[in-house]
């Protein structure tokens, strides 16, 4: 009952309740006056219309009275009982007072004696009809009150209104019907809306405390309308699987990270704990130290790869992208790497279309190029060949790069694509360790896809950017927004 | 060289202090960023040593004060803080060279040094010679005992690096990063193929050897062996 009660008054606080509740309020007034101005004019319409009847009356019995024939008159006021048309009441009186015929026993109290109209209550007639709003001693009537000819006394016509105030009386409760209805209609409606959406709000709500407790995978229920409600929970949903994919790749890094420092850090010390057992001459101790040294070199390194591809899978370094010259890097690279590649034997091909620009970082792109170029030489041999090619069109900026000769041995290169699927495992013995780990990472941040494909013999990276014009729509976090 | 380093940890502290007088440097240490200041305001050093985070002032700070003040002396700036960003920030904010942490301390010494050699020696030199070996800018000529040898324009641009910190060791971080402009960490020996073909051309057919390999360190163009 609490509960009820509880979801009752968050009801009332929804901005639909008080929409609808203002809505029907305004609606109610307007309609208010409107049918109030309709009942005013009709209940004066229809008080003008008694007193244009009892003009008209008034005329017919003055005329025969002035045409004298009196014999006509009193045969009228001599019939009680009898009436003018539209019923009126009749009364004529002497100069004295005293009353010379009529449906009126005496002259009504409160109606001068005086040339004009008058209302004046009459006593209960059992012809009417009591209505509602009225007690049986509020009936009214309207009366004309005239001369007659020659001084001769008073003419008094008079027209009972307890019909017209029936009927004015109805249209009034009908009216007030009428706007009770409509307010309660506006309030019942602003209930029903504000229901129907705190029901909505209330699932986007439980599901976001489902996910504040911990379950990453639930998600805002679709109804299969497209309404706002279905749009924004999509929205939402998107958000909540970038957030499941981020902390997952987060779970997936702390993993790696203990991994892979764990092992040469433990290398270290079982060197450094021999060494202290079994070393004796200061040479020794040089040695271990040198190479101690040596695989510190090797934990930074590892350390600082593990970090970029953190960093690049948790998009924070997406925000800091310029225009880079990548014509210019790669061309810039290809020149280091290539007496390197001489010096093994191969030949170091290039093919740049000039002038291509993207947005990026142009220090991870050139650490990125540079342990695509040096894998291609590691993984070759004496004879073989390496192709660089950088193109562009209006869709996308491809750059490749490509070896052949042995290439990667049939068991590694099933590995190696299989490692594709999920790149961040792709760690191999320290010193060659996480060179497609970071390719991977830096084309994440790059927002371009990354393909290894079978050169056959040998293996193609490609890596194929978005243009500057697409780059326009990446947000910070890469996901493309909808193009306004 | 007499320096100044301005470091909060204490341990690193001393054991970089122990290699730099070793090496035959004076140096006197800071542990806050306000005495750091004071320090360097005070006596006129080489070259400053800036770790990034200090207690009371940091390191940015510091330095941007010294540089409000025009005072001109290098610094190299020590920080955990690797990205992009942060080295362009500390070189924005005055800085002349920038280190990450952990670095190696052939690395700092090579690099104290030739941020010290940068402050003397004039830029604008259109003649640089080292023993018999000419460098010659504006006719992009180099000649040994009066032969011309002839370099790629990237061979040229590395020698003449190499000839501006002539009897100086420098590392191979910093050939990548004053010759090809590039700040990434190459996995393989790209640098020292360049070097043995620069080698080849300037020191094969002539004596006595100018370009030497100081082992853990880099390299070093000098007539001394060492």
């Amino acid at each position: 009952m609490q509960r009820r009660w509880r979801n009752f008054l968050r009801l009332l606080h929804t901005t639909v309740f008080r929409f609808a509740l203002a809505y029907a309020l305004g609606y109610s007034l307007i309609a208010g006056l409107l049918l109030g101005g309709i009942y005013f004019i009709s209940n004066r319409f229809a008080h003008h219309q008694i007193d244009q009847q009892l003009i008209a009356s008034q005329d017919v019995v003055l005329r025969l009275l002035r045409d004298d024939r009196r014999g006509d008159v009193r045969e009228l006021l001599g019939q009680p009982g009898r009436r003018l048309p539209g019923s009126p009441l009749l009364m004529v009186m002497d100069a004295h007072g005293r009353s010379l015929g009529g449906s009126l026993k005496a002259w009504p109290a409160g109606v001068p004696l005086r040339p004009g109209f008058y209302t004046f209550s009459l006593p209960a007639m059992p012809a009417s009809s009591p209505s509602f709003w009225r007690d049986a001693d509020d009936y009214l009537a309207r009366a004309l009150v005239a001369r007659l000819p020659h001084d001769a006394g008073w003419l008094l016509i008079a027209q009972p209104l307890a019909k017209v105030d029936a009927y004015n009386d109805l249209i009034f409760s009908l009216l007030l019907g009428a706007l009770i209805l409509i307010t309660l209609t506006g309030l019942a409606g602003g209930i029903l809306m504000g229901r129907g959406v705190l029901r909505r709000i209330d699932a986007v709500r439980d599901t976001a405390a489902d996910i504040i407790a911990g379950d990453l995978e639930q998600r805002i229920p679709m109804n299969g309308r497209r309404d706002e409600f279905v749009d924004l929970g999509e929205h939402i949903n998107a958000m909540l699987a970038r957030i499941e994919a981020l902390i997952q790749g987060m779970r997936a890094v702390t993993d790696n990270v203990a991994h892979d420092l764990r092992s040469p850090l433990n290398r270290l010390r079982s060197r450094i704990e021999v060494a202290l057992m079994e070393a004796e001459t200061p040479e020794d101790y040089r040695l271990v130290l040198e190479e101690a040294t040596l695989e510190l070199e090797g934990m930074v390194r590892t350390f600082n790869a593990l970090l970029s591809i953190a960093q690049a899978e948790s998009g924070i370094r997406r925000e800091n992208l310029t225009s880079v010259d990548l014509s210019q890097l790669v061309s810039d690279l290809v020149e280091l790497y290539e007496a390197l590649a001489e010096e093994a034997g191969m030949r170091l091909r290039v093919k740049i279309m000039p002038g291509v620009r993207i947005r990026g970082q142009r220090e991870l792109l050139a650490q990125m190029l540079a342990n695509l170029l040096d894998n291609a030489i590691k993984y070759n041999s004496a004879g073989g060949s390496i192709e660089v090619a950088l193109t562009a069109d209006e869709a996308c900026v491809r750059l490749a790069v490509c070896d052949n000769g042995s290439g990667i041995p049939p068991e590694y290169r099933e590995r190696v694509l299989e490692r594709f699927a999920r790149l961040d495992s792709a760690r191999a013995t320290p010193g060659n360790g996480l060179g497609l780990a970071l390719v991977k990472a830096v084309a994440q941040v790059h927002g371009a896809k990354l393909v290894l494909s079978d050169a056959q013999p040998g293996l193609c990276v490609t890596l194929n950017f978005p243009t500057s014009s697409l780059l326009e729509h990446l947000n910070p976090k890469g996901a493309f927004r909808k193009a306004r | 060289m007499n320096l100044l380093l301005v470091e909060d940890d204490f341990d690193a502290a001393k054991s970089l202090i122990r290699g730099l007088h070793r090496s035959g440097h004076e140096v006197d240490h800071a542990g806050t960023g306000t005495e750091g200041l004071n320090l360097a305001r005070r006596s006129q050093y080489d070259v400053l040593i800036i770790d990034r985070m200090l207690p009371e002032l940091d390191g940015l700070s510091l330095l941007a004060s010294l540089r409000e003040e025009n005072d001109a002396t290098p610094v190299l700036i020590l920080s955990a803080l690797g990205e992009v960003d942060d080295r362009v920030a500390g070189l924005r904010a005055g800085g002349d060279d920038y280190l990450i942490k952990p670095y190696a301390f052939a690395e700092l010494l090579a690099r104290l040094e030739g941020l010290e050699r940068r402050q003397r020696v004039e830029p604008a030199v259109a003649r640089l010679q080292v023993a018999d070996l000419v460098f010659d800018r504006d006719r992009h000529r180099v000649t040994r005992q009066g032969q011309t040898i002839r370099l790629q324009p990237r061979e040229m641009r590395l020698l003449e690096y190499l000839m501006r910190h002539a009897e100086q060791v420098v590392t191979r971080a910093m050939l990548l990063e004053n010759v090809w402009d590039y700040h990434f960490d190459p996995q393989t020996n790209v640098i020292d193929v360049h070097i043995s073909r620069l080698r080849a051309k300037i020191d094969r057919d002539f004596s006595p050897p100018l370009l030497h390999t100081v082992r853990g360190a880099g390299y070093r163009l000098g007539v001394s062996e060492d």
